[in-house]
């Protein structure tokens, strides 16, 4: 059995001006050949114009740029052929049944980056930011995934790793060679521990705050009926409408759009059916609904009406975002004034802004103040962590703590040692050098095709 | 012309275990060596046993071989070092009588049926279609055997070096065996050289001991062997010193002078056992080091200066060892020197120390890429067993890494060949916490009683032992105190061992300091030794896999165009096949496992 060829569209299958079908390993070249005719001689790594041939029929469809990287110096790592075609998903579909019928294969998903990490051109937190890097939401979150694929995080574990293989390596001389009275202080070994910590610790604070600026910051509107919220939600968008995204997953309970003010992309969400005071089973149901949002969000957008007094539903819904970052808007400025500054304090803290979402007066302001109030600013040190790196370093953190407080009560230096060995171990799938198939396998399956 | 059915070339500590489990398995066994009257000698430091070697020869004798017996018997000093740490670290060593540990070995394989010594230097190697026939001596005889294993030691090819002078020898003053050197040599082995060295002796007549501290042996010492009943007794003190900076002027100045600095020496030496003119020009920022005086045994006066290891020559030996406080007398009776050896580079053997090239032809010891007596004797039973077994048509005995140090140690040099002489050390072991020198006896008795290296009175000690530490821990895993268990108790040091094992039934109280060991070791470390057990599980799930016929190894990327060949030549059946191929990395094995698993997913769709 020969290993194929794998083949796959680079580009979203849509019309376009122009799509992209890529091939990697050995035979990448010979079976773009059969049917990309290159004009005159070319050359690697050098754009070739030619004709798309279809050696079904013995006619010419498209033309074409192709583009040949000879291993290793590719994305993947081997022998890669990048074909750029015109943008109709019929064209792209024809290539690739070509390449297919020339003894290529679909390639699976994820498999060129998968490639990529196999051949030692990237690692595996650079190759779970090529995700991350397409869909990210803002060009903060952009700029954290390259980062990442540069080796943000990857720096920071392997520094970690020295840090703990220096201790350990103190700590073997002491087993090995008791006689030689190296005579480490425990007390030494305390702080690099306390130190690898801290560190861990930190890193594992930046998987909210990357989140945030890859996903947005998702913010809760909260507000009693007829306080106006559907407007407010929907005076918010219209203005943006040119950068708001559809949402996909968007449910009947509650409704989820997303825009972007000075490049910080935010969620709201509107639920419907918030009543303080259900009436029916479908109402108490949405309540609950609402609690799970509220205790997910990032942070809450309470509506007051400030035509009249804050009255016993306010003081409920207060009581559910009491732990939330909160922003009051106060809405119907546009009506006589009512509501007195001392009763909103009663509700909790946060700032106000004065808006009608009816006449859009001050929308300008609210989204100053959100972005004020909501937007955090990203680190100098920040790198983003996904779950499962989260989940690795919570494991080494276990450990390190484990071993700390083994230190403090004099514990023989095997034992430290070996919990030591399993923070290591810990830290090293995250960046993917001890290979545990499992773990790629479920990385690998989360990318598209073709990425 | 002699016939048997098993030779052994060497009188060293491999060649000893080796032909000893040999004969003891029943098979007509030869152990040739150069000089009969050095059988068993100790080249070097007059002991035994220390850490991770102190549990090697725990493991030798539970699999029935000789060292922990022998050295129990000839010991005059014993000490449990690491005691302040845990049992998994904690390793017997023992300083021995040299003199008495010769004869007494000796005396004792004179006495094992089916077995014969015999003095002679082997030369040639007989060959006949990729299998061993036997052995030619200097003298032209020829000795036939089914399977012959070789444990030259320092012997192939020795060189041996004091400052500016070398010549050849084995030990000092002892002959070389160069021809065997070159015999292997011509017959394709891929070799190499490797270095060691040894201090002077001094009379011990003229050390003013006042100027060292005293190390005294162990109030109650404990044995390296289960065999071993009775007390042992320290005999002798050994004596703690240190050089200093003049002494390091000395051999600053006339490193010129010294084998090793002057480049005489190409053999890579041990980082872990350092010349002196080694440890001063690598670490020029210490004001001393230690200095060990050793007695060589009871009826001689020699004293091994442990520590002072050196190639430079005698004049600047004897200078540098006078400043040394308490030695400004001290006569010098033997030099130290530097050797340089052959050895065969082992990834070209398999995990049963056969080689892969000539059939039924061992090797074991130093020839391998190792030093130290315990790793040597280790190897050596491992290559008697397995010449027997070959022999007889009986499926080979292999030691993983999760059953002993001797499974780590073979693994280690035979999937990744040596570069520097090979010793064992705890951290090698992944499984350390259960690797125990107080369990050896769980661990390897009952493969050494199939193979028939155990007797029956030894078996059914055993059975005993292993019964009262089964129970015992069983027993103990049950018990609480004020309501709690007495593991929880004990982890958080508010009971000792002691009040424990007072609340065993009189019948599982431990009777011996090892079983006494084994249950700290099992209270000390419960939840990791389960964590390593699940990993060792996990390992050898993935040692089975299967690797389908007809896989292309060529179109793995990101392994070496070598290794490919390799794989594609052997068309290993299991991971654990392919693991045995020489020069395969952990790292292209996994890169074969992940393969594997994609191609039987592709085969599925």
């Amino acid at each position: 059995m020969i290993e194929n060829t794998i083949v796959a569209p680079s580009t979203p299958l849509g019309k376009g001006a122009i799509s992209m079908v890529r091939l990697s390993r050995r035979d990448s070249l010979k079976i773009a050949l059969k049917f990309f005719k290159p004009k005159g001689k070319f050359i690697p790594r050098k754009a070739a114009y030619g004709k798309l041939y279809d050696f079904e029929d013995n006619k010419f469809f498209d033309d074409g740029i192709m583009i040949y990287y000879k291993a290793p110096s590719s994305y993947s790592g081997e022998d890669m052929v990048e074909i750029t075609c015109h943008g109709n998903p019929i064209i792209v579909w024809r290539i690739i049944e070509l390449a297919l019928k020339s003894g290529a294969r679909q390639a699976k998903p994820g498999e060129f980056s998968y490639r990529a990490f196999l051949n030692g051109k990237m690692d595996l937190p650079g190759a779970e930011a090529i995700e991350d890097l397409v869909e990210a939401q803002s060009y903060d979150g952009v700029k954290l995934s390259f980062s990442q694929l540069e080796g943000g995080l990857s720096k920071r574990i392997w520094k970690l790793r020295k840090e703990l293989l220096e201790l350990i390596i103190v700590l073997e001389t002491e087993i090995e060679f008791p006689d030689d009275g190296i005579g480490i202080e425990r007390k030494d070994v305390l702080i690099s521990l306390r130190k690898v910590k801290e560190e861990i610790k930190e890193l594992i604070s930046f998987f909210g705050s990357g989140k945030q600026i890859l996903e947005g910051i998702k913010l809760v509107l909260v507000g009693k009926p007829n306080v106006g919220k559907s407007s407010l939600f929907n005076a918010l968008l219209e203005e943006e409408r040119a950068i708001v995204t559809e949402f996909p997953g968007t449910t009947r309970d509650f409704l989820r759009e997303r825009i972007i003010y000075r490049g910080v992309p935010f969620i709201i969400i509107d639920t419907a059916g918030m009543n303080p005071n259900p009436t029916d089973m479908i109402e108490r149901e949405g309540m609950k609904r609402a609690e799970i949002l509220i205790n997910e969000a990032d942070g809450i957008l309470f509506l007051l009406d400030l035509s009249c007094q804050i009255d016993e539903g306010d003081q409920k819904l207060a009581k559910l975002t009491v732990n939330k970052k909160t922003l009051f808007v106060l809405n119907k400025s546009d009506l006589p004034e009512v509501l007195r500054e001392s009763e909103i304090k009663k509700l909790g803290e946060g700032k106000r802004v004065k808006i009608s979402a009816k006449k859009k007066e001050n929308l300008e302001s609210l989204r100053k103040e959100m972005w004020k109030t909501f937007s955090k600013e990203i680190p100098q040190e920040m790198v983003y962590i996904n779950s499962r790196q989260k989940a690795n370093l919570e494991k080494s953190l276990v450990s390190i703590e484990r071993a700390i407080s083994l230190a403090e009560s004099e514990t023989p230096e095997e034992i430290i040692s070996e919990e030591l060995r399993t923070a290591i171990s810990a830290l090293e799938e995250i960046i993917g050098k001890v290979k545990t198939d499992e773990v790629l396998k479920g990385i690998f399956s989360k990318f598209c095709i073709g990425k | 012309m002699i016939d048997v059915d098993v030779l052994v070339v060497g009188g060293g500590h491999a060649g000893i275990e080796a032909c000893y489990a040999s004969a003891k398995m029943g098979a007509s066994t030869m152990l040739l060596t150069i000089h009969l009257d050095t059988l068993a000698q100790m080249s070097c430091n007059p002991s035994i046993g220390g850490t991770a070697k102190g549990q090697l020869v725990r493991e030798i004798d539970a699999l029935g071989g000789i060292m922990g017996w022998m050295a129990d018997r000839c010991g005059i000093h014993f000490r449990l070092l690491n005691r302040k740490k845990g049992p998994a670290v904690q390793a017997p060593r023992a300083q021995e009588d040299k003199a008495l540990y010769r004869i007494e070995m000796k005396h004792y394989l004179e006495r094992v049926k089916n077995l014969i010594l015999y003095q002679g230097i082997a030369s040639r190697l007989i060959i006949k279609e990729g299998k061993i026939k036997g052995v030619e001596l200097m003298d032209g005889t020829r000795i036939k055997s089914k399977a012959v294993i070789l444990t030259p030691g320092t012997f192939l090819n020795g060189l041996i070096h004091i400052g500016t002078i070398n010549y050849p020898a084995g030990r000092a003053n002892e002959p070389a065996s160069i021809e065997l050197a070159e015999n292997l040599r011509n017959l394709g082995f891929k070799m190499g050289r490797l270095k060691t060295g040894t201090p002077m002796r001094i009379h011990g007549d003229s050390i003013n001991y006042s100027n060292f501290q005293v190390q005294e042996g162990d109030d109650e010492p404990i044995p390296f062997s289960f065999r071993t009943k009775g007390k042992l007794n320290n005999r002798i003190v050994c004596h703690l010193g240190y050089t200093n900076e003049k002494v390091h002027k000395i051999i600053r100045e006339n490193l010129h002078r010294s084998a090793l600095y002057s480049g005489r020496i190409k053999g890579i030496g041990p980082r872990y056992c350092p010349s002196i003119e080694d440890k001063i020009v690598k670490f020029p920022h210490h004001q001393r080091h230690h200095i060990f005086l050793e007695p060589e045994g009871l009826d001689t006066k020699e004293i091994y200066a442990n520590g002072l290891s050196s190639s430079l020559p005698y004049e600047v030996q004897e200078a540098f060892m006078r400043e040394i406080p308490g030695l400004e007398n001290a006569v010098m009776m033997r030099p130290g020197y530097a050797i340089e050896y052959d050895f065969v580079q082992p990834i070209q053997l398999k995990k049963t120390l056969e080689t892969k090239k000539i059939e039924n032809l061992f090797l074991a010891g130093q020839i391998n890429g190792t030093s130290g007596y315990e790793e040597a004797g280790a190897q050596g039973i491992i290559a008697g067993i397995n010449a027997v077994l070959k022999i007889n048509s009986r499926p080979p005995f292999v030691l993983r890494r999760d059953e002993a140090y001797i499974g780590v140690m073979i693994d280690d040099i035979v999937n990744q060949g040596v570069d520097e002489p090979y010793r064992l050390f705890t951290s090698r072991a992944e499984y350390r916490l259960y690797l125990r020198s107080d369990n050896a006896d769980l661990r390897l008795t009952p493969f050494g009683k199939e193979l028939g290296l155990i007797d029956e009175e030894t078996y059914e000690d055993f059975l005993r032992s292993k019964e009262r530490k089964e129970r015992g821990r069983k027993y103990i895993s049950f018990q609480k105190k004020k309501g709690k268990p007495i593991q929880s108790l004990f982890s958080s040091r508010n009971i000792d061992l002691d009040e424990i094992l007072d609340l065993l039934p009189e019948d599982l109280r431990p009777v011996t300091n090892n079983e006494k060991m084994f249950l700290e070791a099992e209270l000390r470390y419960r939840g990791y030794l389960e964590r390593e057990k699940r990993a060792a599980e996990r390992l050898s799930k993935e040692e089975s896999l299967n690797i389908p016929e007809g896989m292309d190894f060529l179109s793995i990327e990101g392994i070496s165009k070598e290794l490919k060949e390799k794989l594609k030549k052997y068309a290993p059946s299991t991971i654990s096949e392919a693991r045995k191929i020489s020069g395969m990395t952990p790292a292209a094995l996994s890169l074969l496992i992940v393969k594997i698993k994609e191609w039987k997913d592709l085969e599925k769709s």
